[in-house]
């Protein structure tokens, strides 16, 4: 590859998760060009994270759901796909220019088409506490699980809610760490609730089989569960000693060495963000999403996204989105038509469909805790850059900052490097449930380029590859 | 504190002037947390003690030294025999 | 004079003024804010103006979040003041400008005087800029503009180069023809002031105090009057 500025390609996806690797595989046997971009050194993203290094024990303990993951990294490999690992995408345009760094360098490429594959992040869970070390959010500690074989070594507390957290608790069950309990925020009510969506979550009879078995193991190894948990504060002097909580209404306090958290993951708009593409507040999941339509295409013409992205779907799902967005790619540059690209789909949509009928009982099942949107406690930080708590974003309401933008000038919230990944979404609920606003007229921030740090040096040396005025 | 689950051919970095055996393949904030480190930078506004936290380059906080530059995402850098690391300890300095 | 940092070696002069000095633009925001309402001052936002009617020597301002009256009226809306003016017989030539600005992550302070295109707030951080664009009211930013101001950031301060950029963003600056500010009082609609200037960061003090009691006690400071939209009635000499 060409490493001036001329370089370009039919479409540049950028990540390398399930949606990534069938999107550059379909796309590239399609005949297109396609260079994919991705900031890890190795296929996968997340939820195949080190599917291609991974220790043969470790895989195995992760289980078929992550072996899966395999077969579509090689599959990707014999593309004829172009490959960038290590770069981190910071800026794109609307004319199809993508900046990204690599080894401390700056680059530019250029696509007919954009595809943001970029999957999701964990919610926050902006508790009491969570920015002791010893917290860490539990789909970090399976990152370490994946990509190094690492788990905690002393009394692990796993809390929070979602179908993520029974997974990573069972995996480190089987792991032999040492799992002291589980805290779920998730009640014995909100079962009911999800029974009504039973009928349709048959058709994908197989996550209900998987739920199942991991609540089996997890009974299996005697670990005690608390449900219904609220009032979660993490505590200690200078690193993480013991949680606290209310279930069943009692407070307990537990002492561990680490506590994992989790609440479900979100979409990364960042970059469908940096965009300005239109996004959608999703009331029941309360996340943002950018509007798509059923082939992944944003408000922004060249410029799709498939897979958690756009709204969260499951690694399964997110492998057929990628693949459904690299059959229009082909349409819109003309390699066949309407009739052939629908004719080629209809499979995939059938697959899709069935994969998707999980997501009613997991959507009413595992609702964020209100309590991990609007943190009720002034003391908790909610921006972790700046160090910025509930108290003083509530204050800055009263004061008038009436948006996520202008509470960043009033209090540096979401102004520091993660440029608002970990604070954002709180952000928006706090504000909103302060004013008694919607979350639609509340906004979110703008988030601008760059959407990763890139050095001064960096950015100067690209000023080489312009054109002099 | 965390550990590992299978032994691996080693490589060498220097943490804080100690050297240390890790596993080639994995980043710095790994090879670190399994060695035990507890936190791995201290924040520019109170100086609170801070740990890697979301392992995939979303949070930040797990910023450090690097061979000599700072503010380097610990969770985005695979570790490289004889790499330097340090706590990345408030502010940022600037290079000589 | 700047004991702290490098210069670049393309750096052949500078000029030095010791009346420069700079203000953190946020920080002062929310000082006037908060000291605003501490003084009593009410603050209601998203009240979009929609009309300004002029009855027995009081204004009412109608908006989105209801009608407000008070026998004297202030236009310091930035672009808004364009459909504002109008309504009480102001006058006011305004255009916009764009500017970008490199903000980078904090850094110990190395800066100790603020200098043309380069500052460094208290908080650590350095921002970097600018551009004057002629293109309407688009706040976006472009990669050629920002990889230049970065260039020059890096020729002005070599050791700059390690330093990362966390934010680039843009912003329409509202200028007069001359680039000055104008405070004015309407002639037909006697208490309908405007206060316009590029910029109410720099020349907060200004504002606060002299053009402050202009309005509210009439007490014009000498000269004022140079500041009157009037002065680009007069057509230019050819």
């Amino acid at each position: 590859m060409t490493r001036d500025n001329s370089e370009s390609a039919d479409l540049v996806i950028i990540g390398s998760g399930p949606a990534g690797l069938t999107a550059a595989t379909e796309a590239s046997s399609l005949g297109l060009s396609v260079l994919l971009l991705d900031e890890q050194e190795e296929p996968g993203g997340q939820i195949y994270r080190g599917i291609e290094t991974a220790h043969p024990k470790t895989a195995r303990l992760l289980g078929p759901d992550y072996q899966r993951g395999a077969a579509l990294a090689s599959a990707f490999r014999a593309s004829a796909s172009g490959y960038r690992p290590g770069a981190s995408v910071w800026r794109v345009d609307a004319d199809g220019t993508i900046a990204y760094s690599r080894d401390g360098q700056a680059h530019i490429v250029r696509g007919k088409r954009i595809l943001v594959a970029t999957g999701a992040q964990e919610r926050p869970v902006p508790i009491p506490g969570w920015t002791l070390p010893g917290v860490m959010s539990a789909g970090g500690a399976q990152v370490l699980l994946k990509s190094a074989g690492v788990v905690p070594s002393g009394r692990i507390i796993v809390a929070g809610n979602g179908p993520l957290l029974l997974l990573i608790a069972q995996q480190l069950i089987t792991a032999g760490a040492n799992v002291a309990a589980i805290l779920e925020t998730t009640e014995f009510s909100d079962y009911l609730a999800a029974a009504s969506s039973l009928p349709r979550a048959m058709q994908a009879g197989d996550y209900l089989a998987k739920g199942q078995r991991m609540r089996h193991d997890i009974n299996a190894a005697g670990i005690p569960q608390y449900s219904g948990v609220s009032h979660l504060a993490a505590s200690g002097d200078e690193k993480f000693k013991q949680i606290s909580f209310e279930s069943g209404g009692m407070r307990h306090t537990l002492s561990a060495d680490t506590l994992l958290l989790h609440a479900g993951v979100v979409p990364n708009t960042q970059i469908t963000r940096q965009l300005d593409c239109d996004h959608e507040w999703v009331a029941d999941q309360r996340y943002w999403q950018p509007v798509l339509d059923s082939w992944g295409t944003t408000s922004c013409d060249t410029v799709a996204v498939a897979g958690d992205g756009g709204s969260i779907i499951g690694a399964e799902a997110s492998a057929i989105a990628g693949r459904l967005a690299a059959l229009d790619t082909a349409r819109r540059l003309g390699i066949f038509n309407l009739a052939e690209r629908d004719q080629r789909a209809a499979p995939l949509r059938g697959d899709l469909a069935r994969h998707l009928a999980i997501r009613p009982l997991l959507d009413t099942l595992f609702r964020p805790d209100p309590a991990f949107c609007v943190p009720p406690d002034d003391e908790t930080i909610v921006c972790r850059c700046e160090e910025v708590t509930a108290g003083d974003i509530r204050i800055a309401v009263r004061e008038g900052a009436m948006g996520p933008n202008q509470l960043k000038v009033f209090t540096r919230c979401g102004m520091g490097p993660c440029q608002g990944r970990m604070c954002g979404l709180t952000v928006s609920e706090i504000i909103a449930a302060s004013r008694g606003a919607t979350l639609t007229e509340t906004g979110y921030y703008r988030i601008r380029p760059p959407i990763k740090p890139l050095t001064l040096g960096e950015l100067a040396a690209l000023d080489d590859k312009f054109p002099t005025e | 504190m965390f550990r590992r689950l299978h032994d691996a051919a080693k490589i060498a970095i220097e943490f804080e002037g100690r050297i240390l055996q890790v596993a080639p393949h994995e980043t710095v904030a790994a090879a670190l947390l399994a060695d035990g480190a507890e936190h791995t930078r201290t924040t520019p506004v109170t100086g609170a003690p801070r740990a890697p936290y979301c392992m995939m380059g979303v949070c930040f906080d797990c910023l450090m030294e690097i061979d000599g530059i700072p503010n380097r995402q610990a969770c985005m850098t695979r570790v490289q025999d004889g790499m330097k690391v340090r706590r990345q300890d408030g502010v940022r300095r600037l290079e000589p | 004079m700047l004991p702290n940092i490098r210069i670049g070696n393309e750096v052949v002069g500078a000029s030095f003024c010791p009346d420069d000095g700079h203000v953190n633009p946020l920080r002062l925001l929310r000082a006037l804010h908060r000291g605003f309402l501490r003084l009593g001052g009410q603050y209601r936002s998203c009240c979009e103006v929609v009309n300004i009617s002029h009855e027995y020597h009081r204004f009412t301002a109608e908006t989105s979040g209801g009608n407000f009256t008070a026998p004297k009226i202030v236009l310091a809306a930035g672009h808004g003041i364009s459909t504002l003016a109008p309504m009480v017989g102001l006058r006011v030539p305004i255009r916009p400008q764009r500017g970008q600005v490199l903000i980078t992550e904090r850094i110990e302070a190395r800066l100790n005087l603020p200098i043309t295109d380069v500052r460094q707030t208290d908080e650590g951080g350095l921002q970097f800029g600018t551009t004057e664009e002629d293109i309407g009211f688009n706040d976006g930013t472009t990669l050629i503009d920002t990889s230049r101001i970065a260039r020059r950031a890096v020729q002005f301060f070599p050791q700059l180069a390690s330093v990362r950029l966390v934010r680039n963003w843009g912003c329409v600056r509202v200028l007069t023809p001359d680039k000055c500010a104008i405070y004015d009082e309407s002639e037909s609609h006697p208490g309908a002031f405007v206060a316009t200037s590029h910029s109410g960061v720099t020349l907060a003090a200004a504002n606060a105090y002299r053009a402050a009691e202009w309005i509210a006690d009439g007490v014009t400071p000498p000269d004022f009057g140079t500041f009157s939209a009037r002065r680009f009635d007069v057509p230019a000499a050819a």
